[in-house]
C-alpha cells in the first residue's frame, strides 16, 4: 500500500494528521478502509468487499503509476460474479474468498482485512502456492479478473498504459527502447 | 391478388433488388447508374452511413467493459459462436436468436444481421480473385457440375469492382491468385517479414503477402483512409472499409433512380404463367406485417445465399410447385463454407528492441499451394487451403506465470511481451447434393415467415485436408526459426467461416443447374442471383469480391438485355 493511501485513510480514521514518516509506523499495518461499501455492489457484504478490495490493490498496487483500487477494480469484480457467472460458479466464487479468511484465521488469528501489509502477503503468496496446480483456484482468478478489469479501465489504459485510440498509420517495425511503456489496446 | 392500396404505377420500378448488403448494393449502384428506375427492398431497419453508436467508445464506456451478461447472451446462443460477433459493440448489428429461430439436423452456424447494409458492415474485408483453376476443378476432376463461366469471363469486373471499392494490397504474379488493381499495401511487422523470407529460403511452392483488403490506403470517393483503429465491425466513421453504406448505395443515391424501403420482409417473388416471367414481389412490412406487391421488370435476388434461397423456394406457383427455378431439385443443396479453426502458432525471442504501432485491420495472406500442378498435387485430397495470421508483439494480455502478484507483476505487464505469429487455415467445401438447407413449414417465425432447416456436415476430403492444413502450418512454424510451435484443431461446425454458398448454383445445364451463365434463373430470365447462393464451387478465397464481380456483370448483362427487350 502506497503512503498517499495510508495517510489518507489515517487520517480519517485518526481524526487527525500525522506527519508522513511516522504514519506506517502509527498504524502498525495496513488496517482495512474506513470507507463504507458503495451501495450497488449489493452481492458482496462489507467483509467481502474489503477483501476483495484488498486482494485486487495486492495483486496491482498503486506505485509511481496508480492501482486497482484507483481503477476501482472491485466494482469490475462484483459485475462480472454477479452478471457473468451461473449460481454454482458464484458459490464457488464466495466459498474460494472464505479461504483468505480462514488462512489468516490460522496463521495470526484475524481476519484478512485486519492482518498488516506483510502478513497479507505471506497469506496471498501461499495461496498461489496452492493455486499453481489449478486452474480454476480463486486466487487464479482473482488474478486474472484482476488484470483484465485494471487494464481495460480508464485508469489503466490512459494513466498505467499507452492510450492510442485513433493511430492513424501502421508502422510494422519499429525501435522499441527498453521500458517504453506497452499499448492498452 | 394485388394488396397495395396505391395504384399499380406508384409500387412498379424497372428494377427490383433484394437485399443491401455487399451484392445488393453493387446491383442497386449499377443498375440505377445505367438509368434504371430502382428500388432495394431491405428487411431490416434503416441505417444511416456514419451512424454507428459505438464507433468511438472505449471500452470503459460500455457497460461490462463489452460483455454480455449471461441473461443477454440467452437472445444470441448462435450468433455468439464465433467467439467474436456478439458484444456491447456489435449486437446490435446481429440478429436475435429468440426473434429469428432455425433448426439444425447437424451444428449450423447462421450468422447474420438484418440492417441497411447487412453484412457489407461486419465482414472480414479480405478480399481475394478466384484462378482460372477455381472455375475448371468440377469439370476437370468430374465433381458436381461445371461453372458455365471461366476466369476471362470474370476479370474485366474484378478490375472494375476493385477500381471502385478500393482494396488495398500486393501483386505476386501467381497462377492461383491473379493480380488485381490495388491500392497500396499495408506493411507486414517485423516476425512477418522474417517468416516470409525463411519461407523464400525453405519453400519453392509457397509463399507470404500481406492479406489483400477492402480498406482505403488512399482516399476515394469521399472516403477516408484507414486510420488503423481496428474497430471496425462497428461501423467505420471515416468509410475506409468497403461497405454498402459507405460506398455502393451513396453512388447509387445520387443517380436519382434510387428508392429503399426498409422493413420490408420479402415473401415470395410473383410469377406471370402468361409471360413466363416475374412480375414483381410480396413483401410483409416488419412491423405491421401489412402484405405489400412491387413491380419491376427484372429482379435482382441478393438477401444472402439462406435468404435468396428461402425466398426461391416460397416463390410457389402452378409453374413452379417446388419454388421458382427449382426444375433441377438442387435449390437448397450443395451448401458449402470454408472449414477452419485449425492452424499453428509459435514464438521467437527475435526484435526485442522492435515494436509496432497502429492496429493494423488485415493479416497475412499464405495463398494455397496444395493441387496447383502435378508437383503440388496430394494423394489425400483434391483442391486446397490458404492461411491468414499474422504476428503482434504481445501485450498485458500475455500470462506472466513466473509474478505471481504484487509490483513486479504490474511493472512486466506494463512492458511488451514476446513476438508471436500464427496460421490459420481456410480450406475448400466440396458441393455435396446432401448438404441441404430446407423450409419448415410448420414452424413459422413471428412474421409467419417458414423457419430454414440446416442439414450440412464435413466429409472425407475435408477431414483429409485437415491434417494437411494442421501440419504444413506447423511446418512453416517451424521452417521460420519460431519456438514453442503449437498445433490446433479446434470446434468448426458448417456455417461458421460465415461464407455460407452454392444453393442455387449456376451451370450449363438447366436439369442440373438453377441459374445459367449470367446468373438468370435458367426458366424465369428476369430474375438473377447474384449474392452467395449462386455459387458452383467454394475455391478457398474470401468470396466476397467474386459476388461483387459477379453482380456488376450479371446487371450490365440485364441492362442490355432490357434495351434489347430480351426482358
Amino acid at each position: 500500500m502506497d503512503r498517499r493511501r495510508v495517510l489518507k485513510i489515517s487520517s480519517a480514521f485518526l481524526g487527525y494528521s500525522i506527519a508522513g514518516g511516522t504514519a506506517a509506523a502509527v498504524l502498525g499495518g495496513c488496517k482495512a478502509t474506513a470507507e463504507a461499501k458503495p451501495a450497488d455492489l449489493d452481492l458482496f457484504d462489507d467483509n467481502t468487499y474489503h477483501l476483495i478490495n484488498e486482494l485486487t490493490e495486492l495483486i496491482l498496487p498503486a506505485t509511481d503509476t496508480p492501482g486497482a483500487k484507483d481503477a476501482n477494480v472491485v466494482s469490475y469484480l462484483h459485475e462480472r460474479i454477479k452478471h457473468f457467472s451461473t449460481e454454482e460458479e458464484q458459490q464457488a466464487i464466495f466459498a474460494g474468498l472464505k479461504i483468505f479468511d480462514a488462512q489468516a484465521n490460522e496463521s495470526f488469528s484475524k481476519k484478512f482485512i485486519d492482518l498488516n501489509s506483510e502478513e497479507r502477503v505471506k497469506i496471498l503468496e501461499n495461496m498461489a502456492t496452492q493455486a499453481k496446480e489449478n486452474e480454476e483456484h480463486i486466487f487464479n482468478i482473482l488474478r486474472e479478473e484482476t488484470i483484465v478489469g485494471f487494464f481495460t479501465s480508464e485508469v489503466g489504459a490512459t494513466e498505467v498504459l499507452r492510450h492510442d485510440p485513433i493511430p492513424g498509420v501502421y508502422n510494422g517495425c519499429m525501435d522499441y527502447v527498453e521500458g517504453e511503456i506497452v499499448w492498452s489496446l | 391478388m394485388y394488396f397495395n392500396s396505391k395504384g399499380k404505377e406508384e409500387v412498379t420500378y424497372d428494377a427490383i433488388v433484394i437485399g443491401s448488403g455487399i451484392s445488393g448494393g453493387w446491383a442497386a449502384k449499377e443498375l440505377s447508374e445505367k438509368g434504371l428506375k430502382t428500388l432495394v427492398l431491405e428487411r431490416g431497419r434503416k441505417v444511416k452511413h456514419g451512424e454507428y453508436p459505438t464507433a468511438n467508445l472505449e471500452t470503459w464506456d460500455v457497460p461490462n467493459r463489452g460483455k454480455l451478461s449471461l441473461e443477454e447472451m440467452k437472445h444470441y446462443e448462435k450468433q455468439s459462436r464465433t467467439g467474436y460477433t456478439i458484444s456491447e459493440f456489435y449486437k446490435h448489428w446481429w440478429v436475435k436468436d429468440t426473434d429469428q429461430p432455425y433448426a439444425e439436423v447437424k451444428p449450423f452456424d447462421w450468422i447474420r444481421g438484418y440492417h441497411l447494409g447487412g453484412r457489407s458492415l461486419m465482414w472480414g474485408r479480405q478480399s481475394y480473385r478466384w484462378s482460372e483453376m477455381d472455375f475448371v476443378a468440377n469439370a476437370k476432376e468430374g465433381i458436381a457440375v461445371d461453372w458455365p463461366i471461366r476466369y476471362k469471363d470474370l476479370a474485366p469486373w474484378y478490375d472494375y469492382v476493385e477500381s471502385f471499392a478500393g482494396i488495398s494490397g500486393q501483386n505476386e504474379g501467381l497462377e492461383q491468385l491473379p493480380d488485381g488493381k490495388f491500392l497500396p499495401p499495408m506493411e507486414l511487422n517485423c516476425v512477418e517479414q522474417k517468416v516470409k523470407t525463411k519461407m523464400a529460403e525453405n519453400f519453392n511452392d509457397r509463399m507470404l503477402t500481406i492479406g489483400r483488403t477492402a480498406h482505403l490506403t488512399e482516399p476515394k470517393h469521399n472516403r477516408g483512409t484507414c486510420q488503423f483503429r481496428n474497430r471496425c465491425m462497428r461501423g467505420c466513421p471515416y468509410g475506409a472499409y468497403f461497405s454498402s453504406l459507405a460506398s455502393t448505395l451513396p453512388a447509387a443515391e445520387v443517380t436519382g433512380n434510387l428508392t429503399i424501403t426498409t422493413n420490408a420482409i420479402v415473401h415470395s417473388i410473383i410469377y406471370d404463367e402468361d409471360t413466363k416471367k416475374a412480375v414483381g414481389v410480396r413483401a410483409k412490412d416488419a412491423n405491421t406485417l401489412e402484405e405489400r406487391e412491387f413491380f419491376a421488370k427484372v429482379i435482382f435476388c441478393n438477401a444472402s445465399t439462406v435468404g435468396t434461397t428461402s425466398i426461391l423456394m416460397n416463390s410457389k406457383s402452378d409453374r413452379f410447385p417446388n419454388g421458382m427455378g427449382n426444375d433441377s431439385g438442387e435449390l437448397g443443396h450443395n451448401m458449402m463454407d470454408h472449414h477452419f479453426h485449425v492452424g499453428a502458432s509459435g514464438k521467437t525471442d527475435e526484435f526485442r528492441d522492435k515494436y509496432t504501432k497502429g492496429r493494423r485491420p488485415n493479416g497475412i495472406y499464405i495463398p494455397r499451394f496444395r493441387n496447383i500442378n502435378k508437383a503440388t498435387q496430394q494423394k489425400d485430397f483434391i483442391r486446397g487451403y490458404g492461411y491468414q495470421g499474422g504476428g503482434s508483439r504481445q501485450g498485458w494480455q500475455r500470462n506472466v506465470k513466473e509474478l505471481a502478484f504484487g509490483p513486479k507483476l504490474k511493472e512486466s505487464l506494463t512492458h511488451p511481451g514476446d513476438w508471436s505469429f500464427g496460421l490459420l487455415a481456410f480450406g475448400e467445401i466440396l458441393p455435396h447434393h446432401d448438404n441441404k438447407m430446407y423450409l419448415d413449414y410448420d414452424k413459422k417465425d413471428k412474421w409467419g415467415m417458414p423457419t430454414v432447416v440446416f442439414d450440412c456436415g464435413l466429409k472425407e476430403n475435408e477431414m483429409a485436408m485437415r491434417k494437411d492444413m494442421m501440419n504444413s502450418a506447423a511446418e512453416i512454424c517451424e521452417a521460420a526459426g519460431l519456438k514453442n510451435v503449437q498445433t490446433f484443431d479446434t470446434r468448426y461446425a458448417f456455417g461458421n467461416g460465415i461464407h455460407e454458398m452454392g444453393t442455387a448454383r449456376m451451370g450449363k445445364d438447366p436439369k442440373t443447374s438453377v441459374l445459367n451463365k449470367w446468373n438468370q434463373i435458367h426458366e424465369v430470365k428476369n430474375v438473377f442471383v447474384t449474392d452467395g447462393s449462386c455459387m458452383t464451387s467454394a475455391a478457398c478465397q474470401n468470396p466476397s469480391l467474386t459476388y461483387m464481380a459477379l453482380t456488376a456483370r450479371a446487371a450490365d448483362f440485364a441492362v442490355s438485355e432490357l434495351k434489347k427487350k430480351n426482358l
